[in-house]
């Protein structure tokens, strides 16, 4: 049971502000999610390197040694930008080769994201103090998603926290309870997915990963989504270039989105929006049930 | 809009606390709330003919449970805006999300743009006007009022509708079950006119349509085929050769295939062949089945006539795993026991110490479990009433509301605020001791509340907004919330509501008690009832009385990790309830971590369920004292679970009562007696470490070791 935020800015006009607006809608949502936090941020910048968010709980191993083994593996350029215990690798080298390389080679660490513009942050306890251990307020970019946790049934742990990957640059944060991820996280692990957690959330990310792997669009996807998870879920998910939000045919669990030429932001409380710029100009309103909403910065 | 006399309420400078008070407080007056953000509870509880403007959005539940006033919105709102209105106004300037209006009971609710899903969920008598569209499940369980949408309705309009009225003038992607559309009836189009006019909105009342119940879904269907046999004349001998199996004229029939359908022989000579050629004796023919014992046999006969799964009361009957598997090694050369009589031995508890102004304080740590005035006579509930006020403890109201008579014979009053909000009102609810947010109960968790007909009486249909006799079926989710991250706003709204007076208790049935009551603190209660499978019920389905839910010996100590893994042991109070019936249960599940219990089914026992003084009159409806369970069926000789004031005559109040407060008496005793045998000076003390497991089950689900050794079963040491 959470909290969940995303910001999705169609124009340039405060792409700047993208951290600062996303850590003042993360602060709204602490009461519905104290017990972690996460946030995954899709900055602008134009290079075309490959970025491996991952992380070392607790700890803050010498970072500079892996890159210098990876970049010998990848036979490519591998820059290392480590924060507490979390670290991206950048690399104009193949991405899924560097991912695939960290997860073999390193021991107690955690792949969160890996793709052109996804950096991933989660970590326990209160939201504030976990957007400004990670310097959520400073980033800036294109769209960013974020979350609270109050754990339900697993446990409260980092790696519980959401956003949880889905793929290349798509990951997924997630409000409700589903009743039926035992049984489908069974059927993804013999399609081929693998899972950290017994978190009905990192499923439904699973899930995703699955069809996208299998060719669906992300519209496909989610509405394979409607079919498969059974259950409570309000889900908002950011791709490489779009956003995108999903709430299940009952619709039990709350969602407010607004929008306006500049930008949309959807919440669990319509008070995260309240801190919006521009809300005036904004249209407001409650998305429906079992309807796929996207935005995407393609035209 | 601002006006001289206005006086201005900064969100930003005031505690949301401070101006609920303010505004609660205030007989008459023009008011502006400023910097709303979204803030959630904003304007809830207003009773004084007042106006609130409030200058910006707002979170959940805005001017909640709204009495008399004036409360505008100037932006958009969030779930609930205007939740169980009573009277007055609330208009929303923008566009609201879910549950506008949810178990409104009267006045006027205007949104002048959208309205998201369930608008007007399970509405008593408010009239909601919506400017623009509504979301799906409008008007869901809508019982009396009126919904008037200008715009479109989403699909499912009307699902499970009663008595209110939906006029809509735009298109209905579906209806919802049981809805229909209606003719308009002579006054409809008057009444559509002044609310709209009302509302301030503009449309010409030809352009609507109405919608109203079929009324299809007001009475369970029961098929009845023996009985259509039996109306049709049809002969036993022809029965047999038919589909017939059932109970006919009281006599159990073979069933269709009856291999001695057609055998000329009489069935004593069959017998006799049979042990004379296979060398079987007489008992041969009388060798019950374990898999399809005689019960078993007679419901698939039952669910074959009728096609209506069996409703009944009690609780669950078959054979639990119960407290009784657990023993108290006492006292001896290592712990040496009290006095009886002579040493204190404390039983009181207090519950919401630190969030509540008043906190409830209880002479012993029993109380009386929540049981409604509808399935429940005004005699039980006066008698319940009598008997805890006699031992120093609380009584519990139920799903329907409070009765004056039981708040006058209640000292200490739980009210229940359950998903159907069935005689929910501010006035009451400030009347209460406590609230306890019922999320389910033991006999059912995960379903609703019911009542059958024959107990939907003029006075219970009227205070829970109902037609006479229909068969209710109460919501199993809460029409303004699901999950603990909204049922932290949604206490936070009813502190406000009681200006934080009282405590605030949960209750959940024993599903996943260790994650249930984590999250229930993490809501914010100061009490979570836990409710076991022994639970009992006045009606429900008995595959859920019977399969749902963990033993109460099970629950406890799940819900006491929870707390002890929070902190908050002892702080937050849990209340164990669930086939609790001696002051052995109590200790032991003190023991077990449990600070008070509930009862109900033995507190009814002790005012006179089951009594053999009316021995006969169970004969006569087919069941014997010490087996009635028919709670459902309204026809109590007891006079307890009626509304029949004849039946209900023949419970006298202060008899009930004494017999109450004896009972209450002796488990109070019993449970010192074992305190002090175990070294005791107040009841709390006693614990896991005191106690032993007779059986392997026992000990795995309490986690107390079996008697004679250290071990518990799967837990590791």
């Amino acid at each position: 049971m959470c909290g969940i935020v995303g910001l999705f800015l169609k124009t340039a006009k405060y792409r700047s502000d993208l951290g600062r607006l996303t850590a003042s809608m993360l602060h709204e949502m602490r009461a519905r999610g104290p017990d972690s936090a996460g946030f995954a941020i899709y900055d602008d910048r134009t290079e075309e390197l490959n970025r491996v968010t991952v992380l070392a709980e607790g700890h803050q191993p010498d970072w500079s040694v892996t890159a210098v083994e990876l970049q010998r593996v990848l036979q490519e350029t591998v820059e290392v930008r480590p924060l507490r215990d979390h670290a991206v690798f950048e690399t104009a080298g193949d991405g899924r080769r560097a991912r695939q390389w960290l997860i073999d080679n390193l021991d107690d660490v955690d792949v969160l994201s890996f793709g052109k513009r996804i950096e991933l942050y989660k970590a326990v306890g209160d939201p504030d103090r976990v957007a400004s251990d990670y310097d959520l307020a400073s980033r800036t970019g294109t769209h960013a998603v974020a979350h609270t946790r109050m754990a339900t049934e697993s446990a409260v742990t980092t790696n519980g926290s959401h956003p949880f990957l889905t793929g290349a640059d798509t990951c997924l944060v997630h409000n409700g309870s589903l009743s039926n991820h035992n049984q489908l996280r069974e059927r993804l692990v013999r399609c081929g997915e693998s899972f950290q957690t017994d978190n009905d959330s990192e499923v439904a990310a699973g899930y995703l990963a699955w069809r996208l792997r299998e060719g669906d669009t992300l519209n496909e996807a989610l509405r394979g989504s409607l079919v498969d998870l059974d259950g409570f879920y309000t889900f908002a998910v950011g791709t490489e270039d779009g956003f995108a939000v999903l709430r299940d045919p009952i619709a039990c669990k709350p969602a407010v989105i607004a929008e306006t030429d500049d930008w949309v932001a959807m919440s669990s409380e319509y008070r995260a929006i309240a801190t919006l710029p521009d809300l005036a100009d904004a249209e407001v309103f409650e998305p429906e049930p079992a309807r796929v909403y996207t935005w995407s910065l393609v035209a | 809009m601002s006006k001289a006399t206005d006086e201005v309420l900064n969100l930003h400078q005031q505690s949301l606390r401070e101006i609920n008070s303010r505004l609660r407080k205030a007989t008459a007056g023009h008011f502006v709330v400023t910097d709303p953000h979204g803030a959630h509870a904003v304007a809830v509880g207003i009773t004084g003919d007042i106006t609130v403007e409030i200058m910006g959005s707002v979170g959940y539940y805005a001017a909640g449970m709204h009495q008399r006033g004036t409360v505008t919105v100037h932006g958009n709102a969030g779930t609930g805006i205007g939740e169980n209105i009573m009277s007055g106004t609330v208009r929303v300037i923008g566009s609201a999300t879910m549950s506008a209006g949810a178990t409104g009971c009267g006045g006027l609710l205007v949104i002048e743009g959208n309205a998201g899903a369930r608008c007007g969920i399970s509405m008593k008598g408010v009239d909601v006007v919506v400017g623009g569209n509504i979301g799906h499940m409008g008007a869901f369980m809508a019982q009396a009022g009126t919904l008037v949408v200008l715009g479109d309705a989403d699909h499912h309009l009307g699902d499970s509708i009663y008595e209110a009225n939906v006029f809509v003038r735009g298109s209905v992607a579906s209806l919802g079950a049981d809805c229909v559309e209606a003719e308009m009836r002579p006054g409809d189009l008057e009444h559509l006119e002044m609310l709209l006019s009302r509302a301030g909105l503009q449309a010409e009342v030809g352009d609507f349509r109405r919608y109203g119940s079929a009324r299809r879904l007001y009475n369970f269907s029961v098929d009845d085929i023996d009985a259509e046999l039996r109306d049709a004349g049809l002969r036993d001998a022809e029965l047999r050769r038919g589909s017939g199996c059932g109970i006919i004229d009281g006599t159990k029939q073979g069933s269709g295939d009856d291999p001695g359908a057609d055998d000329p022989e009489p069935a004593h000579d069959r017998k006799n062949l049979s042990s004379k050629y296979l060398g079987i004796g007489d008992d041969w023919h009388h060798r019950e089945s374990h898999t399809f014992d005689r019960n078993v046999i007679s419901e698939i006969q039952r669910a074959a006539n009728t096609g209506i799964y069996r409703i009944r009361g009690f609780g669950a009957k078959r054979r639990l795993p119960t407290l009784d598997d657990l023993v108290f090694l006492g006292a001896s050369m290592s712990r040496y026991p009290l006095e009886g009589y002579r040493e204190d031995c404390g039983t009181d508890v207090t519950i919401g110490e630190g969030k509540a102004e008043r906190p409830v304080y209880l002479r012993i740590p029993i109380t009386i479990a929540g049981m409604s005035f509808g399935s429940l006579s005004a005699q039980a509930k006066e008698a319940l009433g009598r008997g805890a006020n006699a031992a120093g403890t609380s009584t519990t109201t139920g799903d329907g509301g409070m009765t004056p008579e039981e708040r006058k014979h209640s000292s200490i009053l739980v009210y229940q605020y359950l998903p159907s909000r069935y005689g929910m009102n501010p006035d009451d609810i400030r009347k209460a001791d406590a609230i306890e947010v019922v999320v389910g109960q033991g006999a059912k968790p995960g379903g609703g509340g019911m009542l059958l007909g024959q107990k939907v009486s003029e006075r219970v249909a009227a205070m829970r907004t109902l037609p006479e006799g229909v068969d209710q079926r109460s919501a199993c989710r809460h029409p303004d919330w699901t999950g603990p991250d909204d049922l932290q706003i949604k206490i936070l709204e009813l502190r406000e509501i009681v200006d934080w007076q009282v405590p605030i208790y949960i209750k959940v049935g024993a599903a996943r008690p260790y994650y249930d009551t984590a999250l229930a603190v993490k809501a914010g209660a100061d009490a979570i009832v836990v409710d076991g499978m022994q639970g009992g019920t006045a009606a429900t389905q008995e595959v859920f009385i019977e399969h749902v839910g963990v033993p109460t010996i099970a629950a406890i100590g799940e819900s006491v990790r929870a707390l002890k893994e929070l902190g908050v042991h002892r702080e937050v109070k849990l209340i164990a309830a669930g086939g609790i019936r001696s002051g052995a249960d109590v200790a032991k599940a003190l023991a077990l971590g449990a600070d008070a219990v509930s009862i109900g089914t033995a507190a009814l026992i002790a005012i006179g369920d089951n009594s053999p003084h009316f021995a006969e009159q169970y004969r006569v409806i087919g069941s014997a004292a010490g087996y009635w369970e028919d709670y459902q069926a309204g026809t109590d000789p007891a006079g307890i679970t009626t509304q029949d004031p004849e039946l209900s005559r023949h419970l006298d109040p202060v008899i009930g009562g004494r017999r109450l407060a004896n009972y209450l008496q002796v488990l109070t005793l019993e449970l010192q007696t074992l305190a002090r045998a175990n070294g005791k000076s107040h009841v709390h003390n006693l614990e896991p470490e005191d106690l032993a497991a007779l059986t392997v089950e026992a000990a795995a689900m309490a986690k107390v070791p079996i008697a004679g050794t250290s071990w518990i079963p799967g837990v590791i040491s």
